[in-house]
């Protein structure tokens, strides 16, 4: 099937979400579509692009966190996912996870360097800053990590929960 | 400001510029990925010109510094015209602005202008005026950014390092060593 994807994705890495948000806003001319504490969304229209921005510690990948292809649906993650598996890439998938501050079904491949691509739907956005204030550590860096290297690193506590990986009855 | 009849700027695609270890292996992987032939291959570098969704994404094969695989990040537009409102705008929104015009990076001649985010990361704003050229140096492939800008620096405050090619269409610091032969022999400054 042919799938018409939305907006390529750009998760950057930055040291004060604050300070890049006056930045984006002057280079796009628009405002962000989301803020919460230490994360922030451009959704920009022209060109299309969803960037968004992730204050946590620098890796060695640098200020780049991960990237990716939003579609708009989960049919068209999956048959994103199909069309990888054939092609021989492997894949990891995330139903249902909440990240970013949205409700999303996704999966994941590894480029060679070992950046991270992620084909996305967001089912519901802009979900409440609960996932930041109040919530342990751990739920915090869930909700805006958006990440499964992230989680699985094991440089945060998120990092022991290999089960968020194939849930959904997506197990290959 | 946007009452001044400033121009409203149709920007044709975003672009992603990842440094890679193997521009083969990366190739391979992308072909799989995007589902797609790369529009152009030349030795360390290849583009892949994504329809679906619009993405300008570029490989280029240079060693990594600390900055990791990120290289730099653009917004393609389609004439110098474009290029010039979008420079404006970010010049009135307090952005600095470096300009590269008729340059030849990526093997093809481009107009375009830089700004540094606050991590350092550049993006630039360009138009190709001719594209596909032929190979002529390897040094060609790591060219399309500028030299990297230190992290953390203060806007203004562009502390530069020599760790990548800063590209022969600008020379380097004041006091620096070219970063690469093409750039050297262009300004005629030592490496």
């Amino acid at each position: 099937m042919a799938i018409k994807t939305l907006k390529a994705h750009v998760a950057v890495n930055v040291r004060n979400v604050e300070q890049s948000i006056e930045f984006y806003r002057k280079l796009f001319g628009i405002e962000p579509s989301k803020s919460r504490p230490k994360y922030a969304k451009f959704d920009v229209e022209s060109p299309p692009l969803n960037l968004t921005l992730n204050e946590r510690p620098f890796t060695d990948s640098g200020a780049l966190f991960h990237l990716g292809i939003q579609v708009t649906s989960t049919e068209d993650v999956l048959a994103m996912r199909e069309r990888w598996i054939e092609a021989g890439l492997q894949t990891r998938e995330e139903m249902q996870i909440v990240c970013g501050y949205a409700l999303q079904d996704k999966s994941w491949v590894t480029d060679p360097d070992g950046n991270e691509w992620e084909v996305f739907v967001v089912h519901q956005d802009n979900l409440p800053t609960y996932y930041a204030e109040g919530a342990d550590e751990c739920s915090r860096q869930e909700a805006d990590s958006c990440s499964t290297q992230a989680m699985t690193a094991g440089t945060s506590c998120c990092g022991s929960q290999p089960e968020k990986v194939g849930i959904g009855g997506l197990k290959k | 400001m946007e009452n001044t009849g400033a121009k409203e700027v149709q920007v044709l695609k975003a672009h992603l510029a990842l440094n890679v270890k193997s521009v083969e292996r990366s190739i391979e992987f992308y072909r799989k990925m995007l589902g797609i032939e790369p529009l152009k291959v030349r030795r360390g570098y290849a583009k892949f010109d994504v329809q679906n969704p619009p993405l300008n994404l570029t490989l280029n094969q240079v060693p990594f510094g600390e900055r990791g695989a990120l290289s730099h990040l653009g917004l393609q537009v389609a004439s110098t015209e474009d290029v010039l409102a979008m420079r404006q705008k970010w010049g009135e929104a307090g952005l600095v602005t470096r300009d590269e015009m008729q340059t030849n990076c990526c093997y093809a001649t481009q107009d375009k202008t830089w700004v540094h985010d606050p991590d350092g990361n550049e993006w630039e704003v360009f138009v190709v005026l001719k594209d596909n050229l032929p190979e002529v140096s390897a040094e060609a492939a790591t060219c399309c950014a500028p030299v990297a800008v230190e992290q953390n620096v203060v806007e203004q405050n562009t502390t530069q390092v020599s760790s990548s090619c800063g590209c022969e269409s600008s020379p380097p610091p004041v006091g620096q060593a070219a970063c690469c032969d093409t750039q050297a022999a262009k300004f005629n400054i030592a490496r």
